[in-house]
């Protein structure tokens, strides 16, 4: 009777502590994948990307250095030239250096943004630059 | 003697139970932290350039000597500004000129928000920046940004 007792009292912390393993695990893993300051890194390249639409006049052919969130969609396994999408319809920039997810910021000038693409030099992240031109917008959405 | 031992292993079990809450905590809280809390703000910045804009765009284009309603289309028109962005509930721009005649587009309770305290901290709320006097005879300009970087799936 004490045996069982004892058998029982085992299994119970052995459950106990695998659950404890697998939870810190997992915490880890969550922490852990967002220490390399991808979120800040996204949310700081979409507003400066839109602070230079803001002030750009059409005609303008401009490139921004963004080698930093390059490198952290590098480790990710994300292709460098996914990393900026302009979605002139809605006027915003998404910066993505994950997976399926990404982060965007609206621009306020009525201008198009044209020709954008993301490179860098022989496919590596070091020095990879946003570039783009800026157009004048049609104005038949009014 | 045997029950003793019972009680006293049954105490350090209660050990990797605080633990786990403890875990749980810092844990969350870092996460949190990592995630969310290093925005960098930029209200301030966007109202600034929105303000430039728009005045430069008021003193070229004469909006400041209307005695008429300015039109909403007139205005996206000649200051060339989107009217998807200045309507997307993040973006206002009141104006009054010194002949009286009123402006506004975008949310027109920022005139209310901008000025409480919470402003600073609380990112939902927006940061203003104005020109000229809200006196009568005088032209007054308040444009107003609220917008914050969204999560999205890309």
């Amino acid at each position: 009777m004490e045996r069982r007792g004892d058998t029982n009292l085992i299994m119970t912390n052995i459950i106990y502590l695998l659950l404890f393993i697998f939870f810190f695990m997992v915490m880890f893993w969550f922490v852990n994948s967002y220490s390399d300051r991808s979120a800040f890194y996204e949310d700081f390249y979409s507003k400066e990307i839109v602070s230079i639409i803001n002030k750009a006049e059409p005609g303008m052919e401009i490139k921004i250095d963004v080698s930093r969130v390059a490198v952290i969609a590098f480790k990710k396994t994300k292709p460098i030239e996914d990393i900026i999408y302009v979605d002139n319809v809605n006027n915003q920039i998404i910066v993505s250096s994950r997976l399926n997810a990404g982060t965007s910021f609206g621009f306020f000038n009525d201008v198009d943004i044209v020709e954008w693409k993301t490179e860098g030099p022989s496919g590596r992240p070091e020095n990879t630059q946003f570039m783009f031109k800026v157009k004048e917008r049609g104005r038949n959405e009014l | 003697m045997n029950c003793r031992r019972g009680v006293i292993g049954e105490g350090l079990l209660y050990f990797p139970f605080f633990f786990i809450i403890a875990l749980i905590f810092f844990g969350i809280y870092g996460g949190l932290v990592a995630y969310f809390d290093n925005e960098y703000d930029y209200r301030r910045a966007e109202a600034n350039l929105l303000l430039q804009e728009t005045r430069d765009c008021f003193v070229r284009e004469g909006f400041f000597d209307l005695t008429i309603e300015l039109d909403e289309n007139v205005f996206i028109e000649k200051c060339r500004f989107s009217s998807k962005a200045l309507e997307d509930g993040e973006h206002l721009i009141y104006m009054k000129n010194k002949k009286g005649v009123e402006f506004s587009i975008g949310v027109t309770d920022f005139k209310v928000r901008c000025f409480l305290n919470a402003r600073v901290k609380n990112k939902d709320f927006p940061l203003c920046e104005t020109y000229g006097e809200d006196a009568s005879n005088k032209d007054y300009l308040i444009v107003g940004s609220s917008q914050n970087s969204r999560r999205v799936a890309a």
